[in-house]
């Protein structure tokens, strides 16, 4: 998994994401901003880093999107309720009618669930999340107490 | 450090303090970080991220009160 996220890091740098690299993968293939953002949903609730890269990105770039093509590709290999979190986190910064359009279409996870993986395995970070819960995650039946814009 | 300097005092952060600080913020990437750096701590860092709770204890007892929870029920620490 280090492995996978390492790369999704190496191609968002490659897209303009403000990523801070040891080295840059010259090997790295590029893909379209939408494949490479449905594959980071999944990655998302385990990595804190990534989540506030791809955000970052999508703010900035909200233009650039295929929002159906994003909507499509998600719905068959990546995580609708990462996509609601991170459309909802970015049309807070950027309110372009983009995110309201992904995020009618996405939906909340089937349960009320800590965010992120690590947050979850550590008895105190998770208390911590839900005591300090914040809204926009607990519209997408997250809890999180920690979002970035960087 | 010590570089001679007339009107600057320069301090660096080890291991031990980095650790102390991670433990107290505790977002999911101090969690990250803390994987790879509480491993590799060392006997006598150690005794310095103990040193740094008790010293916290009577400004920040919250603070203190963390990095003892942290490492005492989730590290397994055994704490006196």
């Amino acid at each position: 998994m280090e492995d996978q996220i390492e790369r999704l890091f190496q191609e968002w740098h490659r897209l303009g994401a403000p990523v801070l690299l040891a080295a840059a993968d010259p090997s790295v293939t590029p893909r379209p901003a939408e494949e490479v953002a449905v594959e980071t949903t999944r990655y998302c609730r385990h990595s804190g880093r990534l989540t506030w890269v791809v955000l970052d990105w999508l703010i900035r770039h909200a233009a650039d999107i295929s929002d159906s093509d994003l909507l499509r590709r998600t719905r068959e290999s990546g995580d609708l309720s990462v996509l609601g979190v991170l459309c909802d986190a970015a049309w807070q910064r950027n309110p372009d009618p983009v995110f309201r359009r992904l995020m009618s279409s996405c939906v909340p996870h089937a349960e009320v669930v800590s965010f992120f993986h690590r947050v979850a395995a550590s008895p105190l970070a998770s208390r911590l999340a839900r005591e300090n819960a914040l809204d926009l995650f607990r519209r997408w039946n997250y809890l999180c107490s920690e979002l970035r814009y960087l | 450090m010590d570089l001679g300097l007339a009107r600057l005092r320069l301090y660096t952060l080890g291991k031990a303090e980095q650790i102390a600080m991670k433990i107290v913020a505790l977002r999911e990437q101090d969690l990250e970080d803390l994987e790879l750096l509480l491993p590799e701590l060392l006997e006598a860092e150690r005794e310095i991220l103990l040193r740094i709770m008790q010293h916290v204890a009577p400004l920040r007892p919250d603070w203190a009160q963390k990095i003892r929870y942290f490492l005492d029920l989730e590290r397994g620490w055994k704490i006196k």
